[in-house]
């Protein structure tokens, strides 16, 4: 392997490509100018800095060669001002963070992702094709509010992957949430339950009922979750601000990424986020 | 270990590392860990009368060629309320120390009673007054350059509170010795020193600078001779008989001994926990290496302090 690097201060890069997946989401990609390569593992996230705003975490979309992308949802003021910029704007990256997903193992895949949610499994689907030597099942389960937040439904149809699409509003495949969707494809798939790895990404309440589901299998250590409704400040897990009760591990740095097992230890989970003053708020009371 | 028993004035800890403030402590989870893991004590983030959410991000970056952190967090916390609720969770057997800032004596004193109100059952080993805050407008650094209004903080904050109160102090003045005794003649039963050197960092593409507060703090190794200085000179001005608490830029075991002989009884870590997986790590090889050195070098760690000065 070849000497890989890291961004430890933003390194301001101009915008290279921008589309917009729907009106409220973007696509940026900007080309590394080093000649070593980065590695960039499914899961890790950057902290993206728009000068003269904020500075937040963005989980990488895309990565090769030298192109990586970030789909960008505009939620808060730094996302939508970020949207909003145009190609040859300068954007900081800081990064790669965080313990990604693992996928160091021949098992079938089962891909759950919720909402935004897809923006880190995007990057691990391609992963999973490209690197699979061997031959595996790869069930995508995506769901989101309506069709048109199904992001990147059309490049997945075309993908070899199974795909199965849910929509809250019944604008596209299955009418419901993903969690009943879930219930009856976990159930139909899991008679040979150690065959299975579940990759999840999305919001935390979401994340929760798979858990459960998993629990119920006793599949929560083949279960990878990926927490996406977290604030985070430094990235390398010493200021404290994203620590979770009551393990005392780190977001930006043991996680996002963790195993259903670990997650099932944390109290906080699906309950509780900090913010950025440090004090708690319950995840119900934010729509979510 | 017992050879690495550490007094400070009349508390005994197990060992002399102990968390800085700012590092790892804004939750009752993180501290009680830092404490299993192996420290003699553990500082909470500075607190303060009502909740801050502090500047925008960037505000905490890592420098690897210095293997130093910059940060204008700028004193993100719940306030006392909250805070004070969240410490109830920690376990008796954690040596806690609690830093606290404000704007002025009566407000510090408000958030002492705020925090000993929810914590009454709990044996804190310190308050540590943050009068050394380098990027947080009217707070720490604006209140402990002035000696006269340093005294009367600690005046007003010892009558109140029969807790140790121990003053951290800022390398951001001419000299820290001014401060160190003001605090002393007003009754502080330790300093600690030193609070990060006033620092900044620019890009060079956007030309602008990068911290959300443009101005932050230096902590880390790279300030390691700003902060040992820092104790001899309070050590040669006030003698042995306050206790000192040297921090800024420890990372290894001999940087621990370099303190202590420079004058310090204790040392605070925080920056050097970047890059290990968990902390213990750090904790373990820094305690095992002094334990050697007091073994060979025959001496104890009392004996061991100011030697530097003889």
């Amino acid at each position: 392997m070849s000497e890989t690097y890291h961004y430890n201060l933003p390194v301001c890069l101009p915008i290279f490509r921008k589309y917009m997946e729907n009106e409220k989401t973007a696509i940026l990609s900007f080309l590394l100018p080093e000649e070593k390569s980065m590695k960039v593992v499914p899961g890790q996230y950057f902290m993206l800095w728009l000068p003269g705003d904020d500075e937040i975490p963005i989980a990488v979309n895309h990565y090769q060669k030298k192109t990586i992308s970030f789909a960008i949802c505009g939620v808060g003021p730094t996302s939508n001002a970020i949207i909003q910029k145009e190609e040859k704007c300068l954007i900081g990256l800081r990064g790669p963070f965080g313990n990604g997903f693992n996928l160091d193992h021949n098992k079938n895949v089962v891909i759950i992702a919720g909402g935004i949610g897809i923006a880190p499994l995007r990057f691990l689907v391609h992963q999973l094709i490209n690197n699979s030597f061997i031959s595996r099942k790869i069930i995508l389960i995506q769901g989101a509010r309506t069709k048109t937040e199904l992001l990147f439904r059309e490049e997945f149809e075309k993908l070899p992957i199974s795909t199965d699409f849910c929509t809250e509003d019944g604008s596209y495949g299955f009418h419901g949430l993903i969690s009943e969707k879930i219930e009856t494809t976990l159930d139909n798939l899991l008679d040979k339950p150690l065959n299975w790895e579940i990759y999840t990404c999305g919001p935390e309440l979401m994340l929760k009922k798979i858990l459960v589901i998993a629990q119920e299998h006793s599949l929560e250590r083949n279960l990878q979750i990926c927490l996406a409704d977290r604030y985070i400040r430094c990235g390398f897990g010493i200021c404290g601000s994203c620590f979770i009760d009551d393990l005392g591990l780190s977001i930006c740095q043991d996680g996002p990424v963790f195993r259903g097992d670990v997650i099932a230890r944390v109290d906080d989970f699906g309950k509780f986020g900090r913010g950025a003053d440090g004090s708690k708020y319950p995840f119900a009371n934010i729509g979510k | 270990m017992k050879i690495l028993k550490t007094t400070i004035g009349n508390v005994e800890i197990r060992n002399p590392l102990i968390l800085a403030s700012g590092i790892l402590g804004s939750t009752y989870s993180s501290l009680k860990r830092l404490f299993h893991e192996g420290l003699g004590a553990v500082t909470t983030k500075s607190i303060g009368f009502k909740p801050r959410k502090g500047y925008p991000n960037p505000s905490v970056l890592y420098l690897p060629e210095i293997h130093s952190i910059i940060n204008a967090v700028g004193l993100a916390n719940p306030g006392c309320v909250k805070f004070g609720k969240e410490l109830q969770k920690i376990d008796s057997d954690v040596k806690l120390i609690v830093s606290l800032y404000a704007s002025s004596p009566e407000e510090f004193v408000s958030v002492i009673d705020c925090i000993r109100r929810y914590n009454k059952k709990t044996e804190l080993l310190a308050f540590e007054l943050n009068l050394s805050c380098p990027h947080a407008k009217r707070l720490g650094i604006a209140v402990g350059t002035d000696p006269e209004i340093v005294r009367e903080i600690v005046k007003k904050v010892k009558r109140t509170s029969r807790i140790p109160i121990w003053v951290k102090l800022t390398p951001n003045i001419t000299d820290i010795t001014k401060i160190g005794e003001a605090a002393v003649s007003a009754g502080a039963n330790a300093l600690v020193a030193i609070n990060t050197v006033k620092a900044m960092l620019i890009d060079i593409r956007t030309k602008k600078p990068i911290l959300g507060n443009i101005r932050g703090g230096l902590s880390g190794q790279a300030i390691k001779p700003v902060g040992l200085r820092a104790i001899y000179d309070l050590y040669e001005t006030l003698g042995s008989k306050i206790p000192l608490i040297g921090l800024g830029g420890i990372s290894k075991w001999e940087d621990v001994v370099e303190y202590i002989l420079a004058g310090a009884c204790a040392v605070e870590i925080g920056s050097a926990f970047t890059n290990y997986s968990s902390p213990n790590i750090l904790i373990s090889k820094l305690l095992k290496g002094l334990e050697s050195y007091l073994i060979h070098e025959e001496v104890s760690l009392e004996e061991l302090r100011g030697v530097a000065h003889e």
